[in-house]
């Protein structure tokens, strides 16, 4: 019996050791708990910080052919692709995977559609968690800090919403207010889930608001051009007003970035430097990678820097329209930035196994070969201002202002330039021509063809160097078609009861 | 009249020796499978107490009253013999192996137990069974090993384990793998560390009564491997060695070949230009173009006449077209014969006090790729010491230290990367040689070495190959210079204090540790691929895995007349910690050097700990009435680290009963009936074990998590990883066990048949959210669904004959799995190919409903969904279709589990000779072909094409039910659907063995007890319903770009020293 007795003691003290209760608690380390996060500006800083960073990052959401899908720079380059001034000769990236021929718009389980639509909703997502949290009472931190978090957080809002409208909503159409067609669901808070689809009036009506929000924030301090301060809400406040055919607002605020004189346009040595730094001084907003962050392959300069040691890049260069080439003036820096007949010597490549094709594009470069495909993509730059106010200027009748408003940009370009003297439709067009020139591969294309309800044209006649098996020969489609309309993805219709198929796209 | 006599004159020789006072009987006790005598049988005199045991070579003397009549002959592992004595002093017996004898002892959770006792569902596989084998990895041993046990077709990557699955599908967002217990505790090292030569027997449990003493973590059905243990008093040596071949096991796909490829695409060009462009072509004019642009597309011409002139505007190859060079099977290079070599030595001895067990391995697998091999070196002592009549203590030492390199496939996370030499190779069109040719045909060489370039798009004078053929890369070449390395160690170690007291009492304190080291190493050179671009690229991580058990246990056995009971109660504590370390670093200084101090720049680098940890009390009660009866109960209770506070305890409890129906009285009479027995039994068990959407164990899933690492420039990011789910907990399965098992016929046709029913409340579901919502997926606890099954082994000795024996065995498993509850704000869960309803399957296909061809123009037809408007409609010959893809209606398409599942193994025997075979097949179910849909699809030029594109739709083959090829419309043409699906059913020839005991006359010269030499060939054969397809690749019906299995073929030799 005294042996029973010592060993069940034994026992007894064998067991009590592991009963502490804190032996259950464990926590990951690859990870930080919410209640963390939202302790201090500081921490929270790190939600914006990550919107940033997962702007320029490749893809999560889908497996498929990730690394040509960057983060916002490959949606930017997709949708130049979906027009016509920016293409290539063979049928691969951007071209043939979904986005030159129109095929992720039309089908809804494609892993472009998916990443479009996911991207935006996780930046919206992760930015309501800042709006939702930074007021509580636990968070420490300058109320300066917290406005300014606020702001950034409205404008990336606003900035993901103001391109998912466009993807999958039929255009914004200023006489037919309001704009009742089906746009996205407005996912507004962190308690949002499941949301039916908004109106396309709706979308905008918040995405002004959030704009409108940050504005009157006047986020003025930042750390470095990655974060969105009030001159980036109020060029992004100006380009959605554009977007609306709000002419007067986008006048207003693009004068309000140009007049504010924080983002002169770039000189023209700078201009030919690659587009790839932050220090250049129209750069508005871009992201700035560092070497740890950079991805050869993953990255925008990855898929558009001519010297980029990529087999796509080194296979695939990019060109320009040749006809939109041909009409820009001997003199204009822009011209430079395209080589209507490559050679070894007028066009230099990091190495012998890189194609040279007519009228490929030298525009954007990484900032060293060999570093990881590195650089700043462009997010903003203020040249658009200047371009937003002279076609708003021009759209609402006001050729004078506008024949400035252009002249102001292209005789920075061009130092030769004269002011346009013309008016009416001819003013518009040579806005336009100098919209594609100056913005080309940056994410245009596509949006200004739907905005202004405009047909696509690749035929030979308006794109002489245009080689049509690249895109599966989809060489026009007429004006309000249906496949400038993305279809909802399906992952999206399968998991949300209030998007019934009924309110799935035509 | 002559056998009467015999008879008699035995019976009055018997009767006259009874008188004689005391004699010696001696003999030599060998075993009837191999003749190799056996030491350390127990020898007794029946009815007396004389007792004597066989020496090392057998033999044994025992002196025995003139009063007993016969002998008892009893060894661990054989069937006992009774054997009456004649007048002869000398007595020479042979015992048979028992594998199947009901006296079988067999490893169950926390020890031991006889078989006949057991009243849940327990499968076990012997040395024997496993000695017929030569896998690198023992998970494949359990193929076709027991009914109830699905294993997949194991991956050819040596020493890959394959996916278990025990008894259906227990969980969905959770993992279904069986939990492994090495000797005793939770194994946590790699399953392939563990050499085959030292297991003693594997133990499969199956249903809860068996597992519900593993409590959450009992679900899936448990693995228990168990380890040898000196046995004989006669220290033996054991030498084993075989050598082996290995060929691909799976053929490949039919593809086309270069001369059928060019009109092909052809074809596809034109048919792109006639329907699908904008604007659209003429016939002829499309022709022409298309006989230009195929040149342009492919970019390569392989052939004697100029590229544009490849096929004529007929779309015929030129008929004056030859191949300027044949370069094109990318397999052969990468292909190569792989060798196995094992090699094992193991000593075991016994003594009164002391048992050991000491072993060395040596094993190399090379696979039939380049750069995929397996090296293992291997140790183990278990050593076993009785200090004291009450006290024993032993200590199970092993360790393994593996050095392999593996081929990047779907397996490793490359499914369709340019390093996956499969998909690589089957992928790229057979226009592209593996070698650099010029234009006109010549090979391009090396001006410094003289050697032919390999093309990989960098080379002089190279030209990049289309998107669809891995422009700029060469797999090849690649592998070649690319290192995809990992090196592990492992060290195991289980030990006890075995105390006992006050008689019937037993208290066994037990700590078990697994420790393991996971080195990987990657090198991406600076010449091609994917280390180009940054001159080098570096990879190296290092993981370690720590986790303690530790238990004590307190048992009670006791014995009183025809009762018997024991009880088993104790406490056990699971320690589990994991820590990563990785790096990377670009640049390369110096060629031939890959350690981190050649590489300038520093990329990035990670590290991570994860914890998980167990508090459990367990207890065990059985009882028994006369071997009849038989009842047992337990009970588990476990605090999970994985679960919030409040949900983190549970409670886990099994019983069953068996009835031994042939020991009542009314069939003791039977004589036909060797044994009937009737068993049930109903337990709950857990789960703990949520895995994240890849695959990976989730520790912490009860939280709102925001992930670090997505820094932005000089400043931390975070990104929002999970939300808040407090009330997660495990899943609970409830299961009853019913059987009946019988053998008839002095054990002729023997056999097991049983039912079950597992039911899994809470059941976890990855619940996806709209894409628009924070995260993609939350988990939570909503569902419910069962297993229901039957499962039946029968088995035959079919010939009995003193020199020839043939039995089989056959497995046959059927089970139907059904989703139960939902709840009402999700009632469908639809992920991938699949929908999660009540009423459904978790692998129901959820598919596009494919309706055929339009013979107008070739548009793959689907059936429109409910509220397509009428601007998508296509009504072809009156019925309303859809052409694009995104508005086909979405149904219910079969599922990927089988109808039927089996095995059956056949055994023949012939003296000393022995060969048997054993065939896995399924019946039923569907399979989804992805594979073959990529190579049905014409979406990028330069891709492998499948020879059923050549029998598509063209205007001359209208009538075809495959849509047109068409480079401008695969997207729908090609859209995933219910057109893929085809039937699974497979059979393989799993393993053939042939195996010869030389005889003894030739040994005793050479002094080997026993010698015995083999032939075995593993995957011989795999029948499935198109040509490449594995049906028995994955659970879900998916396939990828994997290594395919392995054909293998090896000789060996067994020697017994």
């Amino acid at each position: 019996m005294k042996k029973l007795l010592i060993l069940t003691s034994l026992v007894v003290a064998l067991i009590a050791p592991g009963c502490k209760k804190e032996y259950l608690e464990t926590k990951p380390t690859d990870q930080i708990a919410l209640e963390e996060v939202f302790t201090s500006t500081t921490n929270a800083n790190a939600v914006i910080s990550g919107i940033y960073a997962y702007m320029n990052t490749r893809t999560t959401t889908t497996t498929s052919n990730a690394q040509g899908k960057p983060g916002v720079g490959g949606i930017l380059l997709g949708i130049d692709f979906m027009g016509e001034d920016l293409h290539q000769a063979a049928a691969t990236w951007f071209t043939s995977t979904g986005e030159g021929n129109y095929v992720a718009p039309r089908t809804d389980t494609h892993a472009s559609n998916l990443y479009y639509y996911r991207t935006f909703y996780r930046m919206i997502n992760n930015a309501n968690y800042v709006l939702d949290n930074i007021d509580l009472p636990g968070v420490t931190g300058l109320d300066s800090e917290k406005s300014r978090l606020k702001a950034e957080a409205l404008t990336i809002r606003a900035y993901a919403y103001s391109y998912l409208v466009q993807f999958y909503g039929t255009r914004y159409n200023a006489a037919a207010k309001p704009n009742a067609q089906l746009g996205v669901p407005l996912v507004l808070t962190s308690a949002d889930i499941i949301k039916p689809r908004a109106t396309v009036e709706e979308v905008y009506t918040q995405i002004v608001a959030d704009l409108d929000k940050a504005i009157a924030l006047n986020s003025t301090t930042k750390t470095n051009k990655t974060h969105a301060d009030v001159w980036v809400a109020r060029g992004l406040r100006a380009r959605v007003a554009l977007t609306m055919q709000d002419y007067p607002n986008a006048i207003k605020f693009a004068k309000d970035v140009i007049d504010g004189g924080k983002y002169p346009l770039m000189s023209q040595t700078d201009y030919v430097t690659g587009f790839n730094n932050n220090a250049l001084s129209e750069f508005m907003w871009c992201a700035m990678p560092t070497t740890e962050q950079g991805d050869t392959f993953g990255s925008f300069y990855g898929q558009i820097a001519y010297n980029a040691n990529t087999t796509y890049m080194r296979g695939t260069p990019k060109m320009i329209n040749s006809n939109l080439y041909n009409q820009i003036p001997v003199n204009d820096v822009r011209r430079k930035l395209w080589e209507p007949a490559p050679t070894a010597a007028n066009f230099p490549l990091p190495t012998a196994a890189f194609t040279r094709r007519a009228y490929m594009s030298r525009k954007f470069s990484v900032k060293t070969v060999g570093d990881p495909s590195l650089g700043d993509t462009p997010w903003m730059r203020s040249a658009e201002m200047y371009l937003i106010l002279a076609e708003a200027y021009a759209r609402s009748g006001q050729d004078a202002l506008a024949q400035t408003a252009l002249f102001d940009l292209v005789k920075v370009r061009d130092l030769t330039a004269v002011k346009t003297v013309k008016t009416g439709t001819a003013l518009i067009d040579e806005i336009m021509i100098n919209r594609r020139v100056e913005l080309w591969g940056e994410g245009f294309r596509y949006l200004d063809l739907k905005r202004l309800n405009l047909p696509l044209d690749r035929t030979a006649a308006n794109v002489p160097n245009y080689v049509g098996t690249s895109v599966a020969n989809l060489l026009t489609i007429p004006a309000g078609d249906v496949k400038f309309l993305f279809l909802i993805p399906r992952d999206e219709l399968n998991a949300n009861p209030l998007i019934p198929q009924s309110a799935q796209n035509p | 009249m002559k056998k009467l006599l015999q008879s008699l004159f035995v019976l009055l020789f018997v009767a006259f020796n009874a008188m004689a006072q005391e004699r010696t009987i001696t003999g030599i006790v060998t075993s009837t499978e191999d003749n190799i005598p056996l030491p350390g049988v127990s020898v007794k005199a029946v009815g007396s107490q004389a007792v004597a045991i066989t020496g090392g070579d057998g033999k044994y003397s025992l002196r025995i009253s003139s009063s007993v009549t016969a002998i008892q002959f009893s060894y661990i592992g054989f069937s006992s013999k009774t054997v009456s004595i004649t007048s002869s002093s000398i007595l020479n017996v042979g015992l048979a192996p028992d594998s199947k004898s009901l006296a079988d002892v067999v490893v169950v959770a926390y020890g031991t137990q006889k078989k006949e006792s057991i009243t849940g569902s327990v499968s076990s596989i012997s040395a024997k069974d496993l000695e017929k084998r030569t896998v690198t990895n023992i998970t494949a041993s359990l193929q076709g090993s027991a009914p109830g046990i699905s294993v997949l077709a194991s991956n050819g990557q040596p020493g890959n384990s394959s996916g278990i699955r025990i008894r259906g599908f227990g969980s969905y967002s959770s993992s279904n793998n069986p939990l492994i217990v090495l000797d005793g505790a939770v194994y946590d090292g790699n399953i392939g560390d563990i050499n085959q030569n030292d297991v003693e027997s594997i133990s499969v449990l199956k249903d809860a009564s068996s597992s519900a003493l593993y409590g959450s973590r009992g679900a899936n059905g448990v693995i228990i491997v168990t380890t040898k243990r000196g046995k004989s008093a006669e220290p033996a040596i054991n030498v084993n060695f075989s050598q082996g071949w290995s060929t691909r096991g799976i053929p490949e796909y039919e593809r086309l070949d270069a001369a059928q490829y060019y009109p092909a695409v052809w074809q596809a060009i034109k048919n792109n230009l006639m329907f699908s462009a904008s604007p659209v072509l003429s016939d002829a004019a499309a022709a022409t173009k298309a006989s230009a642009d195929v040149f342009t597309n492919l970019v390569y011409n392989p052939f004697n006449v100029p590229g544009g002139q490849v096929v004529g505007t007929d779309g015929k190859l030129n008929p004056n077209a030859s191949l300027l060079y044949d370069d094109f099977n990318w397999y052969a290079p990468l292909e190569r014969t792989g060798k196995r070599t094992d090699a094992n030595v193991s000593t075991a001895g016994k003594s009164d006090k002391t048992d050991y067990f000491v072993s060395l391995g040596y094993l190399k697998d090379s696979g039939f790729i380049l750069k995929s091999d397996f090296e293992r070196f291997n140790a183990r002592v278990n050593v076993n010491t009785k200090l004291r009549s009450w006290l024993k203590t032993g200590l199970n030492l092993s360790g393994a230290m593996s050095d392999a390199n593996t081929a990047s496939d779907a397996s490793t996370g490359n499914g369709s990367s340019f390093v996956n030499p499969f998909s690589f190779a089957r992928g790229i069109g057979p226009i592209y040689p593996v070698h650099a040719f010029n234009a006109a045909g010549e090979p391009i060489a090396n001006s410094l070495t003289g050697e032919q370039w390999y093309d990989y798009g960098i080379h002089p004078g190279a030209v990049n190959r289309p998107s669809g053929a891995s422009p700029g890369r060469n797999v090849v070449y690649e592998t070649m210079l690319n290192d995809n390395a990992y090196k592990r160690s492992q060290l195991s170690a289980r030990s006890y204090i075995e105390v006992k007291f006050l008689k019937d009492f037993t208290f066994t304190p037990t700590i078990s540790m697994d420790l393991r080291n996971n080195n990987v190493d990657q090198f991406q050179n600076p010449i091609v691929g994917d280390g180009a671009g940054s001159n080098g690229y570096k990879f190296q991580s290092n993981a370690v895995t720590k986790s303690y058990t530790f238990n004590q246990i307190l048992s009670y056995n006791k014995t009183i007349g025809k009762h018997a009971i024991s009880v088993l109660a104790g406490h056990e504590n699971y320690y589990f910690k994991y820590r990563i370390f990785q790096a990377d670093r670009t640049n390369m200084v110096a060629r031939g050097n890959t350690e981190f101090a050649n590489f300038v720049t520093s990329s990035s680098s990670y590290g991570r700990e994860d914890n998980d940890r167990i508090e459990s009390y367990l207890s065990k009660v059985s009882y028994s009435y006369d071997d009849k009866y038989f009842i047992d109960g337990s009970l588990r209770r476990d605090g999970s680290s994985r679960f919030s506070a409040e949900q983190r305890w549970g409670t886990f409890f099994s019983a069953g009963a068996t009835w031994a129906i042939k020991k009542e009285n009314f069939l003791k009479e039977v004589s036909w009936l060797d044994d009937l027995r009737l068993k049930v039994s109903y337990g709950q068990v857990g789960n703990n074990a949520l895995l994240d959407g890849n695959g990976n164990n989730r520790y912490y899933g009860d939280r709102a998590f925001f992930d670090l690492g997505s820094n932005s420039n000089t400043e931390g990011g975070v990104l929002l990883a999970s939300i808040a789910t407090p009330n997660l907990t495990w899943e609970k399965q409830n299961t009853l066990n019913t059987g009946v098992s019988f053998a008839f016929f002095g054990r002729r046709l023997y056999g097991e048949l049983e039912y079950y029913n597992k039911q899994v409340d809470d059941l976890i579901f990855s619940v996806p959210q709209p894409l628009s919502a924070a995260v993609t997926s939350v988990y939570r606890n909503i569902g419910a669904m069962y297993n229901r099954g039957v499962e039946l082994q029968l088995g035959g000795d079919i010939i009995r004959e003193q020199n020839f024996t043939w039995g089989l065995i056959t497995n046959w498993s059927i089970f139907k799995n059904k989703i139960t509850k939902l709840p009402a704000e999700t009632p469908t869960i639809i992920s991938g190919t699949k929908k999660r309803e009540v009423g459904h399957g978790i692998y129901d296909y959820w598919l596009r409903q494919y309706a055929g061809v339009d013979p107008n123009d070739g548009a793959a037809l689907y059936i429109p969904a409910d509220g397509t408007l009428p601007a998508n409609i296509r009504t072809v010959n009156g019925v309303q279709y859809v052409t694009n893809q995104s508005f086909a209606k979405f149904d219910y398409s079969g599922t990927a589990i089988p109808d039927l599942m089996g095995s059956f193994v056949n055994t023949f025997s012939y003296k000393n000779l022995s060969l048997s075979f054993m065939v896995n097949y399924q019946v039923g179910g569907k399979a989804y072909d992805s594979i073959y849909q990529g190579l049905m699809s014409t979406g990028s030029y330069g891709g492998a094409l499948h020879q059923d594109i050549l029998n598509s739709w063209t205007p001359a083959n209208n009538t075809s039910n495959i849509p047109r090829a068409d480079f401008g419309a695969t997207a729908n043409t090609n859209a995933t659907s219910n057109r893929w699906l085809i039937d699974a059913s497979y059979w393989s020839l799993r393993n053939v063995n042939l195996s010869y005991n030389l005889p003894k006359a030739w040994l005793n010269k050479i002094k080997v007890p026993s010698a015995r030499v083999f032939a075995t060939g593993e995957n011989l054969y795999l029948h499935s319903k198109r040509k490449g397809l594995n049906p028995s690749e994955s659970f879900d019906g998916l396939n990828s770009n994997v290594y395919p299995q392995s054909r293998n073929f090896s000789l060996g030799i067994n020697l017994t020293l």
